[in-house]
């Protein structure tokens, strides 16, 4: 069925009507999609069944234009490779589609859950959960497949993972994929994400109370069978315990934590049977001891530990220096309750082997304040992250030459050239970003701009704002992007990209003003911004001149074929979403077999 | 933990000033235009830091009408006029009347502070918040009462306020307002941006002057960046905007699209726009600046004075080393507001 959610029909009316929807109660939800038409802009609407005659009826006493979207599904088709319509769409389905898909896409490459400059963690959340819920009652196979995309963010992808697991499938629920193949691609978005993520992910269902037996497997699948749980054991021991607890039910759980507590040999052969009950078989014994091991230690036992972390982390309470295996951060935190007297230079200069790539970016500033040197290897960070280091660190001629063989090697991978472009980097204050994560969007679009510089043979940059200091140009002042633009018209590019947050103040709209009377006097250069702050407001990135120049949002430079793919998902969805799944590890999401094949798979009980 | 000092042991200093004074050492930066909202930053050179701002302080509150601020640096701090926190806590959110100062390294409790949630009980625990400043509306009623105790004696304006943008309910919480629209106010407080050397600004809204800001330093006015433009003149703006009242600012120019038949003329067209901003602007500030100013000393510390000025257009407060003004924020009056619509309007004619 073509609906949204809870049965709502979908109802476009023309965008004059915003009173009339707001008199009807509809004014405060946004609205569904936004679609250009012969008559002008119409609204997309959710509109429950039994108010949708009402509704569209006072709508055309008013005399504006109302158009309901066919009931009838969409009817994609999937042959594993390429996704179609099975028939012809109503112009409105595809229309529908197109919008959807893309504000979806533009979303869940920005989206990070944190708050922006501009916008509270909480009013993310909310447009983030309209168009995913959105998108899902569309169709929930394409929703899942949209969120393996690489530029995806975790955070998009928790709250993916979350809803998929939340609402089990329906038979006449309209869906790209089978259930098997929704299980391999769920189990593979969550393998796919970084491990404190994924315990956050598990947490989310906690929370969420969804304890269905395909999430229990998912998770105990995730947790038995990683090489690095004897790591994960003692750096993420809450969130593991949490996800235990969670997945093999309270009262499952302290029953495995007793027996488990005990050596092997004193184990009896029915507490070995309720234990492989709860816990799944395991090929090898080395195997399973190692679990039986950290999901012990996970759940609180700590006697009679053979694995070398476990035992480090026991021992280092007492000593510090016996926790030299440990992480970081797990042996900080040791420290600062039992070795008070103990300073963390002490613990950063035991651990520094162990660091991880992130860790030894981020631990500079401490390392040198305590003399402790920590190597970093450049070339492994990207390069977004390395201008947010060199903005809080300063840059270096080795940064400088890492980030432009970095953007030099992702210039080269993408199948797109440009002759002579001009690039306006706003440099305005608000591309600072918000306090939580500083310097974000000035370096991705600074990052941006490299690429975009080797991928044309003449590139001319100009800046908005901002103050030129050893070599990095820090935000500042406000945002006033109408002159620089002409400035780029002036000197005969081809094209333009504006790489800017979205927001103009001197004055605002005074970037639209100018690109209309550039089109009026026949200046058809194409222009385009392209962004990588998400705006709650404009439900996905901030548009500058909208209706005039489209926008694009660009988390990453590595996204910039996403973008290009993105100017034609609203008019072509069909081509653009197969480009977009083109791109995807199929073979590796697909090529998972069952869900589990071992371990958890058979004898997954019941939580308490 | 010392009091506010009491008035009658101050013996008040009176005299006339002017805005030119007021200003000095400041210019004007560039508009910045977004709806029916203008800024005019003021730059300048001139700093005290010497003084700091309560953003970062401890703050608390042990009795309704109470604000107890601890200032652990060794500056002085400045509470800025009108200053109040909402908090996320089974809480009375409170504000200040008036601006004032904590000395250094000690902690003052100030009693003629106001409620600002008719009906929640319980104490703010000691603890950073994020301030906020009054809403425009609200802050000459706050000052006219700053010497009346009671901690309820802004209810009824708060109710007034609610009302009148259309938020009907019988008790005065000011935090509804803020609730109805947080989004609105997001989005609009997100237009406007700091710029390197400010520590002022001029705020416009539908063209004429509502308020004019001055502080100690651009670090001290970065701090109040947001509670200035997002809940003291944004909550303003935001009304006018819904209300009608005011339409786009005629100091906003638009481009003559008519006129434009090349690149040059448009280049000619968006330098003029800009010129004649920038002259609207100025223009702005000189109908102010000889206006006089009456001025009455309130409180004193070490070298700073506190007064309150007002003239037929403006009422507000000013903090004073000897001659050179520190702190400056003044709002238009609601009777010159009001004087202004009636001059505004047309004369009756068939």
């Amino acid at each position: 069925m073509f609906l949204s959610d809870k049965g709502k029909r979908i109802v476009f009316v023309s965008a004059a009507a915003a009173d009339v929807m707001r008199d009807s109660g509809y004014g405060d939800e946004p609205s569904l999609c936004r679609i250009p038409t012969e008559q002008g802009f119409m609204n997309g609407y959710c509109i429950s069944p039994g108010e949708c005659e009402a509704v569209c009826e006072k709508c055309r006493n008013e005399g504006f234009d109302v158009e309901i979207a066919p009931c009838e599904g969409l009817s994609l088709r999937w042959d594993g490779r390429k996704m179609g319509f099975e028939r012809p769409p109503h112009p409105l389905q595809q229309k529908v589609l197109g919008h959807v898909a893309g504000r979806f896409i533009e979303s869940a490459v920005t989206a990070t859950g944190r708050a922006t400059f501009y916008n509270t963690v909480e009013e993310q959340r909310k447009a983030l959960e309209v168009i995913h819920r959105t998108l899902f009652y569309l169709d929930r196979g394409l929703y899942g497949l949209l969120l393996a995309f690489g530029g995806v963010t975790d955070h998009a992808r928790q709250m993916g993972v979350l809803r998929l697991l939340s609402f089990p499938r329906r038979d006449d629920e309209p869906s790209l994929l089978s259930d098997s193949q929704e299980k391999d691609l769920l189990r593979w978005m969550v393998r796919s994400m970084p491990p404190q993520r994924a315990f956050k992910l598990f947490e989310m269902i906690a929370c969420a109370r969804i304890n269905n037996r395909r999430t229990r497997k998912l998770m105990l699948d995730f947790i038995f069978h990683s090489p690095k749980l004897e790591l994960w054991s003692v750096r993420y021991r809450t969130g593991l315990r949490r996800s235990l607890i969670h997945a093999l039910g309270r009262r499952a759980a302290s029953i495995t934590k007793d027996i488990l507590e005990r050596r092997e040999e004193d184990r009896t052969d029915r507490e070995k049977d309720i234990v492989a009950g709860f816990l799944g078989r395991f090929s090898g014994r080395e195997k399973r001891e190692r679990v039986y091991e950290c999901v012990a230690f996970a759940l609180g036992a700590e006697k009679s530990l053979s694995l070398p972390l476990l035992r480090s982390y026991c021992a280092s309470r007492k000593d510090l220096e016996a926790g030299m295996g440990l992480p970081f951060e797990t042996l900080e935190g040791i420290r600062s309750t039992f070795h008070r007297n103990r300073t963390s230079a002490e613990v950063l200069a035991l651990t520094k082997r162990l660091l991880t790539d992130g860790q030894k970016l981020g631990l500079q500033r401490k390392a040198a304040e305590d003399g402790v040197e920590i190597a970093v290897d450049f070339s492994r960070y990207s390069p977004a992250r390395l201008y947010i280091y060199a903005f809080e660190r300063g840059m270096t001629e080795e940064i400088q030459m890492t980030l432009h063989d970095n953007a030099r090697d992702t210039a080269s991978s993408i199948p797109l050239s440009f002759s002579r472009t001009g690039l306006l980097v706003d440099c305005s204050l608000s591309m600072k970003g918000h306090r939580t994560q500083p310097f974000r969007p000035i370096a991705q679009a600074l990052a941006l701009r490299d690429v975009l510089q080797r991928m044309s043979e003449d590139a001319i940059t100009v800046y908005c704002g901002g103050e030129m200091r050893d070599s990095l140009i820090y935000p500042s002042g406000h945002t006033s992007l109408a002159p620089a633009l002409l400035d780029l018209i002036e000197r005969n590019v081809d094209n333009v990209f504006i790489l800017s947050d979205g927001y103009e103040n001197a004055p605002s709209g005074r970037l639209g003003e100018v690109v209309l009377a550039l089109r009026r006097i026949g200046v058809a250069t194409p222009i385009c911004q392209l962004s990588s702050v998400s705006a709650s407001e404009s439900g996905g990135v901030r548009a500058l001149a909208p209706g005039l120049i489209p926008v694009m949002a660009v988390p990453e430079q590595q996204s910039i074929a996403l973008s290009l793919i993105m100017t034609i998902i609203r008019e072509n969805p069909v081509k653009a979403l197969n480009a977009v799944i083109s791109m995807l590890p199929l073979d590796e999401i697909f090529r998972t077999g069952p869900l589990l094949r071992e371990g958890a798979a058979e004898h997954v009980s019941s939580p308490a | 933990m010392f009091p506010a000092p009491h008035k009658a042991l101050i013996r008040p200093r009176r005299g006339k000033t002017t805005v030119s004074q007021m200003l000095r050492g400041c210019e004007p930066g560039p508009m910045q235009t977004s709806g029916i909202m203008q800024i005019i930053p003021l730059l300048s050179d001139l700093e005290d830091p010497d003084i700091v701002s309560p953003v970062n302080a401890r703050f608390r509150t042990e009795a309704y009408g109470t604000m107890i601020f601890d200032n652990p640096s060794s500056n002085i701090m400045l509470i800025p006029c009108h200053a109040g926190y909402m908090v996320r806590q089974p809480a009375q959110d409170h504000a200040m009347s008036h601006a004032a100062f904590v000395k250094r390294e000690s902690t003052v409790s100030f009693n003629d502070a106001m409620c600002i949630q008719q009906t929640q009980p319980g104490f703010i625990s000691p603890g950073s918040y994020s301030m906020m400043i009054l809403p425009f509306p609200l802050r000459e009623k706050a000052l006219q009462m700053r010497e009346e105790k009671g901690f309820g004696k802004l209810w009824n304006y708060i109710l007034e306020f609610n009302s009148d943008a259309g938020i009907e309910k019988t008790q005065a919480h000011l935090e509804y307002f803020f609730t109805r629209f947080e989004h609105e106010l997001n989005e609009f407080a997100a237009e406007f941006e700091w710029v390197p050397r400010q520590v002022g600004a001029v705020i416009l809204t539908g063209g004429e002057v509502v308020g004019v800001e001055r502080c100690p330093s651009s670090e001290y006015f970065q701090s109040v960046w947001e509670p200035l433009i997002r809940e003291c003149y944004g909550s303003h703006a935001l009304k006018a905007a819904r209300k009608e009242t005011v339409s786009i600012p005629s100091s906003r120019v638009p481009l003559d699209l008519d006129s434009i038949a090349s690149l040059g003329d448009l280049r000619k067209a968006l330098d003029d726009a800009a010129a004649k901003e920038e002259m609207i602007a100025r223009g702005r500030i000189r109908d102010l600046i000889e206006e006089p100013f009456f001025y009455e000393e309130e409180d004193r510390l070490e070298r700073y004075s506190l007064e309150t000025v007002s003239n037929s257009q403006f009422i507000g407060q000013i903090v004073r080393d000897g001659e050179r003004v520190c702190y400056l924020s003044l709002i238009t009056s609601d009777e010159w507001r009001r004087t202004r619509e009636w001059e505004a309007a047309k004369p009756f004619s068939i």
